[in-house]
């Protein structure tokens, strides 16, 4: 199976999500996690392999724009023609997107990523509590896939 | 291999090439109204269809032929798609992509926009239709290129 973390872009939230997955703990704190997403290539639509879960599932990063309705359906559509290692799920960022991820997503596009970055940490560790609940229950659900 | 036609809503030039494609439609003649308003899809997916592959057949060498229609998310459909590709070891060759909006008028993209996005599906298809015979002969040399190119791969 294929897990997919999609945001807008491949961006810090992208990564700690995905990062605080591979790593699940119950008491599992920010500073624990790596932060190295700055190194992941930007393009659109890209599937970027992370990482292998605990169960043997591999989990990925997209960033997949504003249309992720689109994107989604066709990447299910090519997994169903093409795909001989079955399921792909899809886990969406966008509920996490805060005033301040957005602010560094536009400060992002000016180039001005330092600052981006500072911000980001900022809009992070307001989500984080929320994110780790729910990346609790996922595990736990994915966890009851056979 | 799959070949795979893709255009904005996946309503109409996509289903078109892909009957071409398939031989639903003659190459020697403009179709008629009714050969283009029946044919499977056309002019039938709805907006929260759009990103989804449909299978549309098999051509004369057994390759499957799917419609797709990408939205405004071209470029990232692409890519997800080289990308997914990529990690499944699927080889290039495997799957040819054509994108079948470059031989689309102007009548056919308003038309396309009234019935699909407007819901006006009886002006627009009326127009999608005969902008489509009108541009019936640049599709069927893109068909003809793309067998050709398919036959060399």
């Amino acid at each position: 199976m294929r897990i997919v973390f999609h945001s807008r872009s491949i961006d810090m939230l992208a990564y700690v999500t995905a990062q605080v997955y591979l790593n699940y703990r119950q008491d599992l704190k920010l500073t624990e996690v790596s932060f190295d997403y700055w190194e992941i290539p930007q393009q659109l639509g890209t599937l970027f392999f992370l990482g292998t879960d605990s169960f043997n599932n591999k989990v990925y990063l997209m960033g997949r724009g504003k249309e992720k309705k689109i994107v989604c359906k066709a990447l299910m559509g090519f997994n169903r023609i093409f795909s001989s290692s079955g399921k792909m799920i899809f886990y969406d960022l966008s509920p996490y997107e805060n005033g301040y991820l957005r602010l560094a997503l536009f400060f992002n596009r000016l180039k001005l990523e330092g600052l981006a970055r500072k911000i980001s940490l900022h809009g992070v560790k307001g989500e984080f509590k929320q994110i780790l609940e729910d990346i609790g229950e996922f595990y736990e659900r994915v966890k009851s896939i056979p | 291999m799959v070949i795979i036609y893709y255009c904005f809503g996946g309503a109409h030039s996509s289903v078109l090439a892909a009957a071409i494609h398939t031989h639903m439609l003659s190459t020697d003649r403009i179709p008629k109204k009714d050969e283009i308003i029946n044919l499977p899809h056309y002019d039938k997916t709805p907006s929260q269809m759009i990103g989804i592959p449909f299978c549309f057949g098999k051509d004369e060498f057994g390759n499957r032929v799917y419609i797709l229609g990408t939205g405004k998310a071209k470029k990232i459909v692409i890519n997800a798609l080289k990308s997914f590709m990529e990690i499944e070891e699927i080889n290039q060759d495997e799957v040819y992509l054509e994108n079948t909006l470059k031989n689309v008028n102007l009548l056919v993209r308003i038309g396309g926009f009234l019935s699909r996005g407007l819901g006006l599906i009886f002006p627009g298809r009326i127009l999608t239709v005969y902008g489509l015979q009108r541009a019936y002969p640049k599709f069927v040399q893109m068909v003809k290129r793309v067998k050709e190119e398919i036959a060399v791969a």
